[in-house]
């Protein structure tokens, strides 16, 4: 490794290598921020320019697209509710509230240092033992993944809402609506009610853009503005401390941080999974490990470290099964793997023998992305706040009209924007009663995995069940799961009577 | 005896419908391969989820009478349903547009529309808005991004 350092480094440090990192980044915060327009479709669109660059450039430039991007769906998820990117919709949760509280730089402060700090650990872990954790995410056969989704699912319905209930069912309904279209193993078309655009399935995008920004134009349009009231999106608290991440709430989160690196770079090595779990369970390992869960769904500092580190880390993660094995972890990835491809580095054990030099410069890039990526961030952090200071009358108006735009152009067809609409009209029915719409999502982008996992292990082992309890790493996620959900209904019980016990308190101290 | 929380028992009862319901739909809607097991045709999974989300509605229902916490009913006063209902047949009525008028146009009016239903009532404000908006977010998709949007007759 040592021997490659310097001419990596020399191959590297050039005025145009540097460039391409920083306007990858911007570029990935741009699009990451919008909904609508996503990461993978921006780094397929940069692919044919990369041809023309030297291989450590060309890398170099998807990298910064694929951190900036992962990063840049917080921004929109905390200011309005509305996730850039699948990952950032576990950020919603917790930012949002914040951003209604005045809140918002401590929230985007609390989102830039997660993702940094995540992405910096999963990138020297990607140097030092990428080798060894591809060949323990080799072992994950379908029953270890389908033991994996039930777990994330679980995990989500139940610290998703206080109503554990609700959080689980919303998450069947979302895997119910994964089920639309083409059956994954016999290709029998399912409740497509005739109608031809279903047979490929719901699409995605429309899918959460209605979802999380459709249904909160909803909720938003309830609210009737008085002359004269000011009506901006979210109050600025003109208090520094409200814009600031303090060193002592830092330190408070140092533990969560570390935590949801680690289930990061995990998931991440799993080809298949994404940025949007990692997110999840690190999110619902924050909140059963809290010592204040009942802060969450309130504007919880924790749960916004939580979720940004935990999709962030994922970026090294997924590199590691694609430079050792070949095999990309998730879309962005697997576009990336052409840009290897075209320079003749073909992926593999022999990856880092033969072209040691470039890939090493690579890393070294990975390492300059998160420097470029914290003071790029930081600089257009005081420009996002400002979008708070825009009218919630000329906002709101612009967001469903760039939703509109978003939906119809994932595949130019109109019939994404009625399924954006549909589910944008479903989410705020789901908000007004209690339940909660991440789950759901989440149910619908692991529903396909879980289905095709679950039959897999039933044709493996002649219809028994069996080994989803008898298999090692399987039995780990069984026995996680149950211990979440048993461990989230004591929190929560605890909670409850704390809350209880307050309530008499002042009601004791009220005179009569 | 304590009264039951009725919330929790008509959304227990809602479910237990919808679970019902696709329990129905499944024969007609779902076409099983003749000769595959049961436990790996396609109406498998559906039918397991739909079972599930009849006993998460039966859990709810049993919530309903033995659980202390009583949520209050959701706001759905008469001008909450008018102003959500408006928006969302706005919202349809724009979509069925858009694609014959033109984005542009079509997105130009609309802004207009929902600015002034969101309690804009500065002339000036509604219509840089209506220029501004459709015209930078075109720029955005199709100049920049070559991403088309619909044309219809009007641009």
């Amino acid at each position: 490794m040592f021997e490659h350092l310097l001419p990596a480094a020399q191959l590297f440090f050039t005025f145009q290598n540097l460039f391409v990192v920083a306007a990858g980044l911007f570029i990935g915060i741009t699009i990451g921020a919008i909904p609508g327009l996503n990461v993978p479709m921006t780094v397929a669109l940069l692919l044919p320019i990369t041809f023309y660059m030297s291989p450590v450039a060309g890398i170099s430039l998807l990298l910064g697209v694929y951190k900036g991007g992962t990063y840049g769906g917080s921004i929109s998820a905390i200011l309005i509710n509305t996730p850039g990117a699948p990952a950032a919709a576990a950020t919603c949760l917790e930012g949002y509230p914040m951003a209604k509280q005045g809140k918002a730089g401590k929230a985007l402060r609390a989102a830039i240092y997660g993702s940094v700090i995540g992405e910096f650990i999963s990138d020297v872990v990607l140097i030092s033992i990428a080798a060894q954790i591809a060949m323990v995410a080799l072992k994950f056969g379908p029953t270890e993944k389908f033991s994996l989704v039930v777990f994330a699912l679980c995990t989500i319905g139940v610290v998703s809402s206080e109503h554990k209930l609700k959080g689980i069912t919303a998450a069947l309904f979302g895997i119910f609506f994964r089920t639309i279209g083409a059956d994954p193993i016999s290709g029998s078309s399912r409740f497509t009610l005739g109608i031809f655009d279903l047979i490929g399935g719901i699409p995605f995008l429309p899918h959460l853009i209605g979802l999380f920004a459709v249904s909160e134009f909803f909720v938003q349009i309830e609210k009737k503005i008085s002359a004269g009231k000011q009506d901006v999106i979210a109050p600025v608290s003109k208090n520094p401390e409200d814009n600031r991440v303090t060193w002592k709430e830092f330190k408070a989160n140092i533990v969560t941080i570390i935590r949801s690196t680690l289930i990061g770079i995990g998931v991440g090595a799993l080809p298949g999974s994404g940025s949007a779990i990692s997110a999840f369970v690190s999110y619902g390992a924050a909140k059963n490990t809290s010592k204040n869960p009942e802060e969450y769904g309130k504007g919880s500092l924790e749960g916004v470290f939580a979720a940004e580190t935990g999709n962030n880390a994922v970026t090294g993660g997924a590199l590691i099964p694609l430079l050792t094995l070949g095999i990309p972890g998730d879309a962005i990835t697997a576009i990336m793997l052409g840009v290897f491809l075209v320079h003749g580095l073909i992926p593999g054990p022999d990856l880092f023998v033969k072209s040691g030099d470039i890939i090493y410069a690579v890393f070294i890039g990975l390492i300059v992305a998160n420097i470029l990526h914290f003071f790029i961030a930081s600089l257009g952090l005081r420009l996002f706040i400002k979008l708070l200071s825009v009218s919630r009358a000329v906002l709101f108006p612009i967001v469903i009209i760039i939703c509109v735009a978003g939906s119809y152009t994932v595949n130019s067809n109109i019939f994404d924007v009625y399924v954006m609409i549909f589910f944008g009209v479903l989410g705020y029915i789901m908000k007004k009663f209690n339940f909660p719409v991440a789950p759901l999502m989440m149910g619908y982008i692991l529903g396909g995995l879980l289905e095709t996992s679950l039959i897999q292990t039933l044709i493996l082992s002649d219809g028994s069940v069996l080994p989803v309890f008898t298999r090692p790493i399987s039995l780990v996620f069984v026995v996680l799961t149950v211990f979440f959900i048993l461990w989230s209904l004591f929190i929560q019980k605890k909670a409850l009577a704390r809350r209880r016990r307050r309530e008499e308190q002042r009601r004791r101290n009220l005179p009569s | 005896m304590r009264q039951p929380a009725i919330r929790c028992l008509i959304e227990g009862a809602v479910l237990i419908g919808l679970g019902a319901l696709i329990l129905v739909l499944i024969p007609s809607q779902i076409h099983d391969i003749p000769g595959m097991e049961t436990n790996t045709s396609p109406s498998f999974l559906p039918a397991l989820l739909a079972v599930l989300i009849i006993l998460m509605g039966a859990g709810l229902i049993l919530q309903g009478f033995f659980s202390s916490r009583r949520d209050g009913p959701p706001d759905l006063s008469r001008v909450v349903v008018f102003r959500v209902g408006l928006s969302v047949v706005l919202l349809i009525l724009y979509t069925v547009v858009f694609p014959r008028l033109g984005f542009v146009v079509a997105s130009g009016v609309f802004v207009g529309i929902y600015a002034y239903l969101f309690g804009s009532r500065s002339i000036l404000k509604i219509a840089i808005s209506m220029v501004a908006v459709p015209i930078g977010i075109w720029l955005f998709f199709e100049i920049l991004f070559r991403i088309p949007l619909p044309h219809g007759i009007l641009y």
